[in-house]
């Protein structure tokens, strides 16, 4: 350590930011040892306080000016910037009214000056607005001025070269560019480029270059442009959206998203590629579309030269008139004002109409032949075929109830209905918490305004999705969200607590670290009444430690002797602290080996593995330090014998149920070393323990299944508890007649893990199991749900592949021809291995065609496997490709099976069944074709379109070649981030220099937008040419998690919050349980509940296990699942592995909704 | 410029119609931008770069400034704006950067502004310091000049530098020890903060 008075002047230095590396690392070792020093620190850094206090205080200080500064004309430059800059509209506060504390705060950098998401203002009143009748090429002309400023704006954000700042003055004096604050082009997070533009196109080819009139334009900035049209009506449009504008209020959406309103000159109307959307009245209309860029470049094209539509209806118009009509693709559109309870977000399809008249309520359905004459007349002008859909006026609806005063007043693109739902808090939380799911598919800043409003809602549910609209939306409005989230996460529900700080970490909020130290309270200090929850201060300290910040080790480590370590929050403190520790240098990890905390001794022991301390610690007074030295001798193998932990193991059954958990896990790689007999007995009653847990009989079966005592193991398999039985035959090895006996047990969870045992004895030696023992098993083992059905199938078909079995053969295909739908979707995995016997391949085909999909799509990817293999005894794949299901996949993997085979005309019969199937039918087909089968060489151009931003990014994954690239141009512009980086990647792997460049700006701008990208982006230098491929892996990585919108975040934030609305979620999933008339729906629930008990999560669980009250195998396995998990049972497969098990999909908010939908 | 010119200056340029305004606040940027450039590319090592960010950070200091509700706060204010650019080009590289101690009081609004009484006996205590060693002073923590700057520009090496800043740091702290401030501040700057994060929201329960 180093001489304190010798480090003075390094110190010094340290203070001042000018220390060499080597010095820093010098000083902070010292720090570490020397709490003089540290406090020397901390007061010299107050007397620099008072220093920068006394400076204006201290008169005629000559200074100096002809050291370090700016280049010349730097002034100049800006002083030319900040006179074309506008300051904000903020009411200025005297400091006459002193704060608190003696004088008014200036506000933090992050809320005030840093404000860039500021709104821009209301129009002054100084608006020059062109004239109404103003024609298209008039208009363009206005719009290259405005292109050569936005262009001149961009190269000043590059910095690359430096033009003279444009000055909104000087375009004032032209005509073009009215008052600040008139028709406002805004491209927000980028304060610099705010200049006010009237009534123009947004234009911006790229960063760089001017524009000429009438071209297609698009900006690649990430931010929403403010317009206000010719007409008098304003547009919102959203991030990377691409439009142009027309006389009068016409507007042509080519791509994204875009929000409008009629102004008091005429109708408004939105044309896209995919159709048209006219509104007359006071409507407000959000309308989102997706093109092709080369159709709609040539589209574009020719609207303008034709000219806009625009003028008045043809025929006189009810009030407010919302007319959509889908020419091609899809449009999807939502609206505000009189109609918006009428239009929450419908996706017109290709051919499909929708009208809205008065405010009315309208579904979707047949075709409208009841529709009032006058109704049709509003259509007039809209090319709607013969033959389209219509909507349907349903019963007269009742008018719904007006807002309670004091409700959120409606602003923006919101819908009334969504308003009333979220100012209702003493109503259904349940419809809360969907309103908020349906502003954050609205998204921007306006989920983050809506999910702020809801930090004080009661409803842990409501509150809980707030975090989750917060984080996902973060970017729109930062400042907001950040401050909702600090907010929530001093929530009193532990659950929304944690996670809103896991959101800020994962947001990257350094701000937030004052809230975060508060909250990790010294666990030997006086328990203070206001002291977050442990869960919570875990959580905090994590996130602490996440950001470099390791102040409050010393208080979180203190609470690791209470905490059970082998689960949750335990674990996390114990992965953390053990995470300081390790990057403490040696000779502080020794001090605290020394440290009279327990916790601290412990947690230090097993980060330095170190023999000769840990020999020390068994005779340390403390029972966790005893338990981390065993585990340090028992890890690097450096205990003579078993015999030196008998005290430790016989002191509490804690401490027995620790060392064999820890021998157990040290054991299983290299083997047991011998066990003395006081061990084995040990071992024994914990074995015998009814309250042990399946976790402590299995750390026991492990120790005792060399020579169990004998008796013990049957006693417990037919008498024991389930933990006792799962444990047995989990670990404990055991004969196998008794686990054939155990496919009788009652309870379906020990039938279950004894049917998953089979599959292995089958893959064992005869001389284990004698073949026509297992065959018989197998043959009257009857299943209780899929799960075990699908065991089944797959022991089957081991054994008749491995053991040439005859009679498994045709068990299975018994199984393939039953009645039972579970029978049948299990059958295909024991058939496909079997492909080279001509009765298993026959079943194999006969369930193609069968009529339950699931039954079929899994029988298709069997059979895509087996018909590659060498010996398939089946029809060629050639001969069955136009097969007659009813399933356009299972046609699909028919196809492909068939192309696989060089099969003329398949892959034209595949990519019809992929233009024709639903978003959904197209992902799986997708799937299977990256799975199965080779890449295409040109893409169905609808798939391009395709509304489901995963469709199109697995549709560029699946191309090749020319085609691949031809993909890849048309969707570089894609608004999903995946999509557009993929795009952007492949092009870059193609030799495209500018993709590239392109990627790592989108990339970069990403980062600079608060948002953690992928972890495999986030760490990597931007520079580097591996950025291609990384985006590629995080793109699949992302596929993984399904979402609306493949948003750039982490994947897996996504998914965690998904998985905490499921969580949070439990008393609306109780009551599904209890009542959805769909079983599928009631699995669902019961597989949702498993994750985190409710109050009322184990009657409902208990009742749904019943055979009297639950009818359906499938919800009371389920049920059963997830009541083991709660009970602390071994963990089994989480919510979406289970799903994805059983369902093929995914057990999240969105799919409850669909499939209540669908069940009503 | 002194506490009440720049309030003034900070006043006009918030309130102020545009010539004078703009006169105002060119007037700060003038007293500066030397401090502020100094401390930016302390930070971003790329001379351009710092410009650009230090550039961003006036301008959006002179959008914001109806919002600044204390003028005396200006210096701090406007320090802090540049911090949030020098995190966001920080952020942009994928990287992250934290405040020095120092720094930290350097951005600190309870910095900029004192009550009177304090303001007197600061005043008084500083009085009895040689002028050489306040000017030194003032040079590294109010224009944020580098020893490196301070020795080109005296003729002297960059140890010496730092040998003299210990040396007059002991003084002032003599100084300030003498006349009870440090602690008095110190209480106080903890007090307020304190008050500060109590106004933040009371925590849990």
């Amino acid at each position: 350590v180093a001489d304190c008075g010798s480090l003075r002047p390094v110190l010094q230095a340290y203070l001042d930011g000018e220390c060499a590396p080597d010095e820093r690392h010098e000083v902070e070792a010292h720090l570490h040892s020397c709490q003089a020093c540290l406090d020397g620190i901390t007061r010299a850094s107050w007397e620099v306080g008072l220093i920068l206090l006394a400076a204006p205080l201290t008169p005629a200080v000559p200074r100096t000016r002809s050291v370090t500064g700016p280049s010349a004309g730097f002034a100049g430059r800006v002083m030319d910037r900040v006179r074309a800059t506008p300051r904000d509209a903020a009411p200025v506060e005297t400091p006459e009214a002193p704060a608190p504390g003696g004088r008014a705060a200036p506000a933090p950098p992050d809320e005030s000056p840093g404000a860039p998401h500021a709104v821009p203002a209301e129009p002054s009143g100084r608006i020059l607005r062109p004239a109404p009748a103003m024609a298209w090429r008039t208009w363009a002309g206005l719009a290259a001025t405005a292109a050569v400023a936005a262009a001149a704006s961009f190269i000043l954000l590059r910095g690359e070269p430096r033009p003279e700042t444009p000055s909104s003055r000087n375009l004032e004096g032209r005509g073009v560019v009215v008052a600040r604050n008139g028709g406002v082009l805004r491209w927000k997070d980028r304060t610099q480029f705010d200049l006010g533009l009237a009534g123009s196109v947004w234009i911006a080819k790229d960063d760089s270059s001017p524009t000429l009139p009438g071209e297609f334009l698009h900006s690649s900035a990430p931010s929403s442009v403010h317009m206000q049209l010719p007409g008098g009506g304003r547009l919102t449009a959203g991030p990377l959206a691409s439009l142009a504008v027309g006389e009068g209020d016409t507007v042509a959406l080519l791509d994204g998203a875009l929000t409008a309103t009629a102004g008091p000159r005429g109708p408004l109307v939105v044309e896209t590629p995919a159709g048209r959307v006219e509104t007359k009245g006071a409507v407000e209309v959000s309308v989102r579309t997706v093109s092709d860029t080369r159709t709609g470049q040539a589209w574009l094209g020719a609207w303008t030269s034709a000219g806009a539509p625009g003028g008045a209806p043809a025929a006189p118009a009810p009030a407010a008139t919302v007319a959509v009509f889908a020419r091609e693709g899809s449009v999807e559109v939502a609206a505000s004002g009189p109609v918006r309870n009428s239009l929450e977000r419908h996706t017109l399809h290709r051919g499909q109409a929708l009208l809205v008249v008065d405010a009315k309520v309208f579904t979707f359905g047949a075709v409208d032949d009841d529709a009032p004459p006058e109704h049709a007349s509003a259509l007039a002008g809209l090319p709607v075929p013969p033959g389209s859909l219509f909507l349907k006026a349903p019963p007269a609806a009742p008018a719904p109830p007006p807002p309670p005063p004091g409700g959120i007043g409606a602003s923006g693109p919101v819908r009334n209905s969504l308003e009333r739902a979220m100012a209702e808090v003493t109503g259904d939380p349940g419809t809360r918490a969907y309103a908020l799911s349906v502003y954050d598919g609205v998204g921007g800043a306006e989920a983050v305004a809506a999910a702020a409003k809801a930090v004080e809602d009661p409803a842990v549910l409501v509150r809980s999705t707030a975090v989750r609209v917060l984080a996902l939306n973060a970017s729109a409005d930062r400042p907001k969200a950040l401050a909702a989230l600090r907010l929530l996460a001093k929530d009193v529900d532990e659950g929304v607590a944690v996670f809103a700080i896991r959101a800020l970490m994962a947001l990257a909020d350094r701000g937030a670290l004052p809230i975060l130290q508060n909250m990790v309270v010294d666990d030997d200090a006086p328990p203070e009444s206001g002291a977050a929850p442990v869960s919570v201060q875990v959580a905090a300290f994590q996130a602490l430690v996440h950001f470099g910040d390791t102040s409050r080790f010393a208080a979180a480590a203190s609470r690791l002797t209470r905490l059970d370590t082998s689960r949750e929050p335990g674990a996390t403190l114990q992965q953390t602290v053990a995470t300081v520790i390790q990057r403490l240098p040696a000779e502080k990890v020794r001090e605290l080996l020394a440290d009279p905390r327990p916790a601290l001794r412990a947690a230090a022991l097993e980060a330095s593995m170190d023999v000769e301390a840990a020999r020390t610690a068994l005779g340390d007074a403390s029972p966790a330090v005893q338990m981390a030295a065993a585990r340090v001798l028992l890890t690097r193998q450096a205990a003579p014998d078993l015999e030196v932990f008998r005290p430790l193991v016989e002191r509490d059954t804690l401490a027995r149920r620790d060392f064999l958990q820890i021998l157990q896990s040290v054991s299983r790689p290299t083997g047991l070393p011998p066990v003395p007999d006081w061990l084995r007995e040990a071992a024994a009653r914990q074995l015998s323990d009814p309250a042990s847990r399946e976790t402590d009989v299995r750390s026991a079966a492990f120790l005792l299944r060399q020579a169990p005592p004998p008796g013990l193991f049957e006693g417990l398999l037919a008498r024991g508890t389930t933990a006792q039985k799962l444990g047995i035959i989990a670990d404990g090895d055991p004969a196998p007649g008794l686990l054939l006996a155990a496919l009788a047990d009652p309870d379906p969870l020990v039938v279950e893990k004894v049917a998953s045992r089979l599959q292995v004895l089958a893959a064992l030696p005869e001389s284990r199991l004698a073949t026509p023992i297992l065959e018989e098993a197998l043959r009257a083992f009857a299943p209780r749900s899929l799960r075990q059905a699908q065991f089944k199938a797959l022991a089957l078909g081991i054994v008749g592949r491995d053991r040439t079995s005859a009679a498994a053969v045709a068990t299975l295909v018994g199984m393939a021809q039953s009645s039972l739908v579970q029978d049948r979707r299990a059958a295909p995995y024991g058939l496909g291995p079997l492909g080279a016997r001509a009765e298993a391949a026959a079943a194999l085909e006969a369930l193609l065609q069968d009529g339950d999909r699931e039954a079929a799509e899994n029988a298709g990817d069997q059979f895509l496997r087996a018909a590659r293999r060498p010996g398939w005894a089946g029809r060629p794949p050639a001969e069955i490709f136009s097969l007659a299901s009813p399933h356009a996949v299972v046609r699909a993997q028919a196809a492909l099976a068939a192309r696989n085979a060089g099969a003329a005309g398949a892959t034209e019969a595949l990519v019809r069944e992929l233009a024709a199937g639903g978003s959904a039918a197209r992902l799986r087909i997708l799937e299977r074709l990256e799975a199965f089968g080779r890449p295409l060489d040109a893409a169905e151009p609808s798939l391009l379109r395709d509304p489901e931003p995963a469709v199109r990014l697995r549709s560029l994954l699946v191309l090749e070649g020319a085609g691949r690239d031809a993909a890849a141009r048309s969707l570089a512009a894609d608004p999903a981030f995946w999509v557009r980086a993929t795009a952007l990647a492949l092009l870059g792997k193609s030799g495209d220099g500018a993709s590239l460049e392109g990627l790592r700006t989108l990339v970069g701008d990403q980062v600079s937008a608060g948002l953690r990208v992928d972890p495999l982006l986030a760490g990597l230098d931007p520079e580097a040419e591996a950025l291609a491929d990384a985006v590629l892996a995080s793109a699949r990585r992302a596929l993984s998690f399904p979402g609306p919108t493949l948003r750039p975040v982490d994947a897996s934030l996504a998914y965690e919050s998904q998985d905490l609305a499921n969580r949070s979620n439990q008393r609306r999933l109780c009551a599904q349980l209890r009542s959805a008339p769909d079983a599928a729906l009631r699995a669902a629930a019961a597989a949702g509940l498993r994750e985190a008990p409710a109050p009322d999560a184990v009657p409902a669980l208990v009742r749904a296990m019943d055979p009297a009250a639950e009818a359906e195998p499938l919800v009371r396995e389920a049920a059963a699942e997830s009541l083991n998990r709660l009970l602390g049972f071994d963990p089994k497969p989480d919510a979406k592995s289970w799903w994805e098990a059983h369902r093929g999909g995914f057990v999240a908010e969105q799919d409850l909704e669909v499939l209540a939908r669908d069940a009503r | 410029v002194g506490t009440e010119d720049q309030s003034d200056l900070v006043r006009t340029a918030q309130q102020g119609a545009e010539p004078e305004a703009h006169r105002a606040f060119a007037a700060l940027l003038d007293r500066w931008q030397g401090p502020l450039f100094r401390f930016v590319r302390s930070r971003i090592r790329d001379e351009h770069a710092a410009e650009d960010a230090m550039a961003d950070a006036f301008v959006e200091a002179w959008k914001s400034l109806p919002g600044l509700r204390d003028p005396a706060g200006f210096r701090p204010w406007l320090f802090r704006i540049a911090w949030t650019r020098i995190l966001r080009w920080y952020e942009a590289k994928g990287m992250r950067a934290e405040l020095t101690l120092v720094e930290k009081e350097l951005l600190d609004e309870q910095t900029a502004w004192a009550p009177a009484g304090v303001q007197d006996d600061l005043r008084e205590a500083l009085a009895e310091m040689p002028p050489a060693d306040l000017h030194l002073l003032l040079d590294k923590y109010e224009e944020h000049l580098s020893y490196k700057d301070i020795a080109e520009r005296d003729g002297i090496s960059v140890s010496t530098v730092r040998d003299r800043l210990v040396a007059a740091r002991d003084r002032l702290s003599k100084v300030l020890q003498r006349a009870g401030l440090l602690d008095r501040f110190a209480r106080e700057l903890e007090l307020r903060r304190k008050h500060r994060r109590g106004e933040r929201g009371p925590g849990r329960g």
